[in-house]
């Protein structure tokens, strides 16, 4: 295989290399200059560009001490690390070929890098300064590789390119020697584009990605994790479905006091049946909201005798209460809607017990389709009373039974409201209270 | 040198009166002196070439190895047992020292320097005492609390560190 000569440009001298020994690893990196034993300033970084993780030559080449010895002496600067990676890389492939003290070209010399960048840990090559400087110092170099028919590789940045571009404008020699092919000038984005120049690829290969087992089955698993989900969400609403059915079914057959007895178990069972009492509120709170929307109540004071007439004006707030009452229900929605309607007394029920024992329940039913209006006629009465109105869009016998029951006792309004929110449907309660009012007319 | 510097001068000269009592006629003609010893001690720097030369009066050494002790220093004691005539890793709870051997040329070792604890004192040296014999080396700039150098096998400056009854100094 063919041995290539590294060189390092600086601004003051071209550098050959002249030795590379790998060390213990508990010695730190050291550069010195031609076997000397004081170690050249650039030690220190030179160490944290071998050793990992700052280091990439510790993950290129396996090893993180080494001992180098350079022709001339570095001082400064970082853009020795581009032909110090090279040369560590051809080292490991043993591929370099040293230079002595006093001569970089050797016998052996078939072919030269000249090299001048820094490296970044993803192995870009970085962009460097004084770069007319390292060219004008190398020029005689390079006349002495032409005369002894060596091909020059000059290894640059792409970033450098420009620079470069304006160097070579203002030198023939180097215009010559590029058109005549004796030096190439290559600008690279990184270390693994020269390798591949340099039909070097075995020796430094770009890292493939490797895939853990989840990263290379995230496809099935992700279709796993689908059908899974799938199957978890099928399960729950069988489940649901399963409590829920029996429930649509007794509302169906309109038997509402089992119905309600088994959302009440649901309400304290297990999540399953919490799930679906919750749902079924739900639905038939939508219900409920559905028709009450469809429904607008009016009420009309009017009073026949001439005398009153002003008085029960429609308009105000308060009505007189020598005023009678006609409450006006409509129906703005598009279905049939069915209503009853009970009047009561707010009066204590001890009080008016005796007087409701005969008495009739006073109850209105109807029916009011699309845009119609109901009348109903609040005869006036000097008690207060509450008016409690349901709508379905059903007719349901059931209904006058219940109202009944409240008419006789109020106390079950509140369990009836329950039952009546349960069923689905809709609702109205107003209190039309007879009172005194003092205003101060001063 | 005004006059707060001259008093410190005077205070510290007081305090190494015993010591002074050591130097003879003699050595006096040797333009040692205590001052000098001082100066010696404040300024490495200075005499950074002569130092090993100076090291060698006994006198010098003591008083100087005195002062370093006093004013501050980080060292190694002698070690009470070795298994080797030649130690190449040793510790305390200051600083410890390895040697390790170059692969490249068999007459070199690096000796490497890893110090503990943070210090505020400035170190620029590395002193080795051993059987009366002493040497010098320069510190180069520490790094992550780590210093290296490259020392011969041949020099006296091995021969005295890796003895196990060296003490080392650093300051």
């Amino acid at each position: 295989m063919k041995k290539y000569t590294v060189i390092i440009p600086t601004t003051n001298n071209v550098v050959g290399i002249n030795d590379i020994v790998k060390e213990d690893p508990l010695v730190s990196s050291v550069i010195c200059e031609n076997n000397n034993l004081e170690a050249l300033p650039i030690s220190p970084f030179y160490n944290s560009f071998v050793k990992s993780p700052t280091g990439i030559i510790e993950k290129l080449v396996g090893h993180s001490s080494f001992r180098i010895d350079i022709t001339k002496p570095i001082h400064n600067g970082k853009s020795w690390q581009l032909a110090i990676a090279i040369a560590h890389i051809f080292f490991k492939n043993n591929i370099l070929n040293f230079s002595n003290e006093n001569q970089l070209l050797t016998k052996k010399t078939e072919e030269i890098i000249w090299a001048s960048g820094t490296i970044n840990s993803n192995l870009e090559i970085k962009k460097i300064n004084y770069l007319d400087q390292k060219i004008y110092n190398s020029i005689n170099f390079f006349k002495n590789c032409i005369q002894n028919k060596i091909q020059i590789n000059v290894i640059l940045s792409i970033e450098n390119k420009d620079d470069f571009d304006i160097l070579l404008s203002n030198n023939e020699f180097l215009n010559n020697a590029i058109k005549n092919n004796l030096i190439k000038v290559l600008f690279f984005t990184n270390l693994y584009g020269l390798f591949d120049h340099l039909n070097l690829k075995n020796i430094l290969k770009k890292p493939i990605k490797q895939l853990s087992f989840f990263q290379k089955s995230k496809k099935s698993l992700s279709l796993l994790s689908v059908i899974f989900v799938t199957i978890l969400i099928a399960v729950m609403f069988n489940s649901i479905w399963q409590k829920t059915s029996p429930l649509l079914s007794l509302n169906d057959n309109k038997n509402y006091s089992l119905l309600l007895t088994t959302l009440k178990t649901y309400r304290y069972g297990n999540l399953t049946e919490r799930i679906v009492a919750y749902f079924y509120d739900y639905l038939q709170t939508l219900q409920s909201n559905e028709i009450n929307k469809q429904i607008r109540l009016n009420f009309i004071p009017y009073n026949n005798s001439e005398s009153n007439k002003l008085k029960c004006l429609q308009g105000n707030q308060s009505i007189d209460y020598v005023c009678d009452l006609n409450l006006e229900v409509s129906n703005v929605g598009k279905e049939t809607v069915f209503l009853w309607a009970l009047k009561f007394s707010n009066l204590n029920l001890k009080k008016k017990s005796f007087k409701k024992n005969n008495k009739k329940s006073d109850i209105v039913n109807g029916m009011i389709k699309s845009n119609e209006i109901f009348l109903i006629d609040i005869k006036n009465s000097y008690e207060p009373i509450t008016l409690f109105i349901v709508y379905s869009k059903k007719f349901d016998i059931k209904i006058i039974d219940w109202l009944k029951r409240v008419d006789r006792e109020n106390s079950l309004l509140e369990s009836t409201i329950k039952r009546i929110k349960a069923l689905g449907y809709g609702y109205t309660i107003n209190s039309i209270k007879n009172v005194k009012l003092i205003e101060n007319t001063i | 040198m005004n006059n707060k510097d001259k008093i410190s001068d005077t205070f510290l000269a007081l305090n190494y009166l015993n010591l002074s009592k050591n130097y003879s006629a003699t050595e006096l003609k040797s333009k040692f002196n205590i001052n000098m010893v001082w100066d010696v001690y404040s300024n490495p720097f200075k005499y950074q070439n002569q130092i090993n030369h100076f090291l060698k009066n006994k006198v010098f050494s003591d008083a100087y190895f005195l002062i370093l002790k006093n004013e501050g220093c980080i060292y190694q004691a002698k070690l009470n047992a070795a298994s080797n005539e030649r130690v190449f890793s040793r510790s305390s709870n200051e600083f410890k020292i390895e040697i390790v051997k170059s692969n490249k040329n068999e007459d070199v070792y690096y000796l490497i320097i890893k110090i503990i604890n943070d210090i505020d004192l400035q170190l620029s040296n590395l002193y080795v005492i051993c059987d009366n014999k002493t040497d010098c080396i320069k510190l180069p700039i520490l790094n992550d609390k780590q210093a290296q150098i490259l020392i011969k096998k041949s020099d006296n400056f091995f021969n005295l560190i890796t003895n196990p009854n060296a003490e080392i100094f650093i300051r």
